[in-house]
């Protein structure tokens, strides 16, 4: 077989496309017992240049490469933020980093939400969970005082499986008592000290009031989330242009080629995550 | 009145040709043959029915360095590229319409300019093959007359190959192998019988397929199939690949490496959550033969199969590719 190596210019690293690029953690936060917040700054404090609902590709030199949300608003240009849940190997081993330390970032990957189609409607989120933070860029880029009034209702459902799962609390504390947003928090199991609603996220859905013709909706959550999540919104009335998935698939290499996030013919790296359901809802394996 | 080659005086032409450039060839292995870079040239043959592994191993290696790094200093390494000159002599037609496959596969969307650097330099002579009891290239519209690709095409008649110089490149591999051209009658082309063969026309393949999600086959293939993925490692078109760190224990140095992977295996496509999204095995049988027959096929229109029988030759569990897609019908 073939083989000659020696180190290469930085120019040729550059056009390696699985070649990340090292960042600076500016700031770790604890969220929650799980899942850490991460401030990251590009070399020269580089926008990521990202769409809400992208992602990047995430590395620790020596443990590996994770696909990771952005849940940053792209206004922010210099640094961006990820919330990571621990949960595998390389997301274990990041919960170890402080402020300071280096991370690889290859991205961003994939197509998010374009904000324009949202432009005069009503919007619904639907947030499972971990599937806050990928929702928390477009939520945020939405109440930019500077947009707020391009669009209509923004109204927020959250959902986790018990309080102690909840994240960003101060900023959701923040929307209990915002004007420019409506929101709503259940968790599946009440603990000591929850007074607020309990059940599933689906169960608060047939309680909005809506002006379905000029709704659409945005989904992130579990797996399982999806299929009950849709099927309430369409009792309500939403058809299924009006809704949008945005769908957690294993990508190792975020463009296009190594197959783990294929759904039938579909990339999810590449066409996705973030789908409009209308035009996934006969692709078979899309929604569990 | 062609130009041909002797039989006898093939090992003396890879010798020759091996002054300018590196020579991969079929070589024998054990009682198989695989392509390798060529140190002896007697032991190369043009008669073989097929190797073990397609020619991807040679652009997109079983396991294959991306970067070196050091995860103390945070440096990262980048191999230089390769672009090495060689010549793939005495390749069956359906092998290196696999390779044109895979060209598509990493030059569409977002370019892989690792594997397009390493196939930059890449000169093919072809050869006709006699099809054994799983070759079905036919089948997916690579009969062994077609020429596609080749530098040099060279076609079996008893005791001489039959010499055609197809492109610039071609006519400079003839010229370093004058020496052994013999003048040969060799007229029209051979007639070959397959003996695997669909039972459908390459357009109906796609028509078969789409209708075909909830077909039994899919769950009575999956009752003999262990999931094993040699169909995926011996597949000429097959490229998926995950991408995994390796430390030098005891040091900070290690290398980011990419390694063929499989559709067929549960983890494939487990998310650090614990969920599969094709955790039944029917579901990444059917995976296979449909990025085989329909996904890719609906955007080049082409099968992402090319018929060598590789995935028949070698499964462990007996399945014949082309008998699944003949229950389709």
């Amino acid at each position: 077989m073939m083989a000659a190596t020696s180190v290469a210019t930085r120019a040729a690293a550059s056009r390696n496309i699985y070649v990340p690029e090292i960042a600076d953690l500016v700031r770790v936060e604890k969220m929650s017992p799980l899942e850490t917040l991460f401030e990251v700054r590009l070399p020269g404090g580089r926008g990521l240049g990202h769409q809400p609902g992208q992602f990047v590709q995430v590395s620790l030199l020596g443990i590996g490469e994770a696909p990771i949300s952005i849940s940053s608003s792209p206004l922010a240009r210099e640094t961006f933020e990820l919330v990571v849940r621990d949960v595998g190997n390389l997301t274990s081993a990041l919960h170890r980093l402080k402020a300071g330390d280096r991370i690889g970032i290859r991205g961003p990957f994939g197509k998010g939400f374009d904000v324009e189609q949202f432009l005069g409607k009503d919007v619904v989120f639907v947030a499972g969970g971990i599937g806050l933070p990928p929702l928390r860029s477009l939520i945020n880029t939405m109440l930019h005082p500077g947009r707020r009034g391009d669009f209509g209702r923004i109204i927020v459902l959250y959902g986790t499986r018990t309080p102690a799962e909840f994240i960003f609390n101060e900023e959701r504390a923040s929307w209990e008592n915002s004007r420019d947003l409506e929101y709503h928090v259940t968790v599946d199991r009440a603990t000591a000290g929850w007074s607020g609603h309990v059940g599933v996220i689906t169960t608060l859905i047939p309680d909005l009031t809506l002006d379905v013709a000029n709704t659409v909706a945005v989904i992130c959550g579990p797996p399982v989330m999806y299929k009950f999540a849709i099927l309430a919104l369409r009792s309500k009335g939403l058809r299924d242009e009006q809704i949008y998935v945005s769908l957690e698939r294993k990508m190792k290499c975020g463009v296009g080629k190594c197959g783990h996030c294929q759904i039938n013919n579909i990339y999810v790296c590449q066409e996705g995550p973030v789908f409009n359901y209308g035009k996934i809802k006969d692709l078979k394996e899309a929604i569990q | 009145m062609h130009r041909a080659i002797p039989r006898a005086k093939v090992s003396e032409a890879v010798s020759l040709l091996s002054r300018k450039h590196q020579v991969v060839a079929a070589v024998p292995k054990g009682k198989s043959f695989v392509f390798a870079a060529v140190t002896e040239p007697s032991l190369v043959t043009l008669d073989y029915p097929s190797t073990i592994l397609p020619l991807k191993k040679f652009f997109l290696p079983p396991t294959d360095v991306i970067f070196t790094f050091d995860r103390k200093s945070q440096e990262i390494a980048v191999p230089k590229g390769w672009s090495q000159p060689t010549v793939f002599f005495g390749i069956h037609n359906y092998e290196l319409q696999g390779l044109l496959r895979l060209d598509h596969a990493f030059s569409s969307g977002v370019r892989d300019e690792t594997w397009l650097e390493r196939r930059r330099d890449s000169i093919f002579v072809g050869v006709t093959y006699e099809p054994d009891a799983c070759h079905f290239a036919d089948s997916v519209g690579i009969p062994t007359r077609m020429k596609d690709g080749f530098d040099v095409f060279l076609t079996r008649f008893d005791d001489h190959y039959r010499v055609e110089s197809l492109t610039d490149k071609g006519k400079s591999i003839e010229a370093a192998i004058k020496e052994t051209l013999v003048d040969c009658d060799c007229p029209g082309d051979p007639v070959v019988h397959f003996k695997n063969a669909l039972r459908q026309s390459v357009a109906g393949i796609r028509e078969t397929f789409h209708g075909a999600y909830n077909h039994p086959v899919w769950k009575e293939t999956a009752r003999k199939c262990h999931s094993c993925g040699t169909c995926n490692v011996c597949c000429p078109t097959c490229y998926c690949f995950d991408v995994d760190d390796q430390i030098v224990l005891g040091t900070e140095a290690g290398s980011r490496v990419r390694t063929w992977d499989s559709c067929q295996f549960l983890d494939f496509t487990k998310v650090a959550g614990g969920e599969a999204f094709r955790d039944k095995r029917h579901d990444r049988v059917r995976h296979r033969m449909s990025r085989k027959f329909a996904y890719i096929t609906d955007a080049t229109g082409q099968p992402f199969c090319v018929g060598c029988g590789r995935c028949v030759r070698q499964c462990t569990a007996q399945i014949n590719i082309v008998d699944v897609m003949n229950a389709l019908l």
